[in-house]
């Protein structure tokens, strides 16, 4: 049984048609990727999984239950987490209390503040972020905002993560760092579902990915079969030769 | 620096004790409205945690004092219990008002609520089988009306706008200070995190609305008299928010700084510029408004930090 399931689901803003007919399912421990050129609704396709949107069709299943329909906060408790392609930290407070939101109410029954508190501090400590955690964010670099984001989501311990563009705007060293990061969590047991436009980081991780152009699923499988796929070089890799250079 | 201000807030709580003994009637009624209005101010700083700004907060007020002018009147004085009933009755107004409020700008929940204390206001006014109408009700002293009457009253409203500030500072400590603050900056980034905001913002504006409706309710039992357009007016909810502007939004001790200089400002230019004094008022506020927006007390920990 498919962790997630994602089945013939369909997204309309206004007259536009942002998802059209995406079916994808990703299983228990795996990375997969989900490219595909901007505005080829991979955010909103994270959003509809989340349940900021509710799908115009179709249906989205974790493990087996129905979670279209559901709140934001109803889905992180049950085990997805989610990081924002444009990193949304709490301005007004501390990296260890944006973490501890997360540790506080990111399960069904709400942890002391005591616990919540140790448990924020070693997610910061396992994303190397121990120098920073009495900093107030609106301090942060770039990169660390990034982890801040990964922080946060971990700390509500999920089952299953999706990363929107967690490398954007990173120097090629801060990749590997990240990279390396991604893999722990994945070995701790965590389903990650990652967007990503750099091909290397796509590469690296990735076991499987799905590619989405203008809405529609253009292609799945292993990177390999994929890059092969001559359609999705035409849709795709044809025009962002930066993505092949990667 | 803990014991500092543990030390600073026992010398301020004892001073106040003492103030009865040098004041008199007039000062102390002074000081017993400003507490009042410490209370209401306190109750909006809370609220405004959650970014949701009320310009209504003198509905809540007025529901208070009335429930307790109702219930003094049709049955009998059950002081303290019916400040308390008109407590809950303003809360859950604020639920109904929460429920419209959840999905709306900070600036459509202002107009939201000030629509709602002026169609109190008017309510009242209008059918006077509510609540005799425009002419205003009466209502019976708390202590009996006795000699040393005001001197309780003063100790009582110390002790319930202490109680205000422990709520204050309690929430501060909290599990759902955590709530409030992530749901003011990012509502959307909030529900990533499993904090349903509709359900806080709820929380806070029904504590906040169950605080100004005791104030309400001590009030109308203070003054023994109220009409509509004194506990319904516009002024309480100006002051609501003026106080913790001046001094401090966001913080326990901006309220009460706030109240404190506001009232204290006031009394000094009715003094010395007569009628005018209202234009030298407006002018302090447009003047803290633009160099010191974040309040007295943001103001000495940007001094302190240095
Ligand atoms: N809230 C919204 N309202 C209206 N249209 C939207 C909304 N969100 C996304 N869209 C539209 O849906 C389409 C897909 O956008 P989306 O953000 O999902 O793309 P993306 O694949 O994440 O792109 P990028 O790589 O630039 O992040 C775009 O045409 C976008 O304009
Ligand atoms: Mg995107």
């Amino acid at each position: 049984m498919p962790l997630l399931q994602v089945k013939d689901v369909y997204m309309k803003f206004g007259g536009v048609m942002a998802i059209a007919g995406v079916s994808f399912d990703i299983h228990e421990g795996e990375i997969l990727a989900l490219i595909g050129p901007n505005g080829s609704g991979k955010t909103t396709m994270f959003n509809l999984i989340c349940g900021v949107f509710s799908p115009y069709s179709g249906h989205i299943l974790f493990r087996d239950c129905q979670i279209t329909g559901l709140k934001p906060y109803q889905i992180c408790r049950k085990g997805i987490g989610r990081t924002f392609q444009i990193a949304k930290p709490f301005p007004k407070m501390t990296v260890l209390e944006n973490v501890m939101v997360g540790s506080i109410y990111g399960k069904k029954n709400s942890y002391p503040l005591k616990k919540a508190r140790e448990m924020a501090m070693s997610v910061i400590h396992s994303m190397g972020m121990e120098q920073k955690w009495d900093t107030p964010v609106t301090e942060l670099t770039l990169p660390y905002k990034k982890r801040l984001e990964l922080c946060k989501a971990i700390a509500t311990e999920p089952h299953m993560l999706l990363l929107d563009e967690v490398m954007g705007g990173l120097n090629p060293s801060e990749v590997e760092e990240m990279i390396k990061l991604l893999k722990r969590i994945q070995s701790n047991g965590v389903t990650l579902l990652f967007v990503e436009h750099l091909m290397r980081a796509v590469m690296g991780l990735a076991e499987r990915m799905v590619v989405l152009n203008h809405g529609a699923k253009i292609a799945e499988g292993s990177p390999v079969e994929v890059v092969e796929d001559l359609q999705v070089i035409e849709a795709y890799l044809g025009k962002e030769n930066q993505f092949v250079k990667g | 620096m803990k014991s500092i201000y543990v030390l600073v807030v026992t010398l301020a709580v004892g001073l106040m004790c003492c103030l009865p003994i040098f004041l008199g009637p007039h000062s102390l009624h002074i000081v017993i409205l400003t507490l009042i209005s410490l209370i209401v101010a306190t109750s909006w700083n809370i609220l405004l945690l959650t970014h949701q700004i009320s310009l209504g907060h003198a509905g809540f007020f007025g529901v208070g004092a009335y429930t307790c002018g109702a219930l003094c009147e049709k049955f009998m004085p059950i002081v303290p219990l019916d400040i308390l009933v008109g407590g809950i009755i303003a809360a859950l107004f604020a639920v109904i008002l929460g429920v419209i409020c959840c999905r709306m700008t900070v600036w459509a929940i202002a107009i939201v609520t000030l629509a709602f204390a002026e169609v109190l206001k008017v309510l009242v006014i209008m059918v006077p089988s509510i609540a005799d109408g425009a002419e205003g009700i009466r209502v019976p002293p708390i202590f009996g009306g006795v000699g040393y009457e005001k001197i309780a009253c003063f100790y009582l409203v110390l002790f319930v706008s202490l109680l205000s500030l422990t709520c204050a500072y309690a929430i501060r400590k909290s599990k759902l200070y955590y709530a409030f603050a992530a749901v003011h900056d990012d509502e959307e980034a909030a529900g990533m995190l499993g904090v349903n905001p509709l359900k806080f913002k709820i929380i806070a504006f029904s504590v906040s609305a169950f605080m100004t409706g005791v104030a309400g309710g001590i009030f109308a039992h203070y003054i023994s008299f109220i009409d509509p357009y004194t506990v319904f007016g516009l002024h309480i909810s100006l002051d609501a928010q003026i106080m913790p502007l001046v001094g401090g939004l966001y913080t326990i001790l901006g309220p009460v700084i706030g109240s404190f200089v506001l009232t204290s400002a006031g009394e000094v230019f009715r003094i010395y510029f007569g009628s005018g004094y209202l234009i030298a008022y407006g002018c302090i506020l447009v003047a803290f408004v633009l160099f010191l927006p974040e309040g007295i007390v943001g103001w000495a920990q940007r001094l302190a930090r240095r």
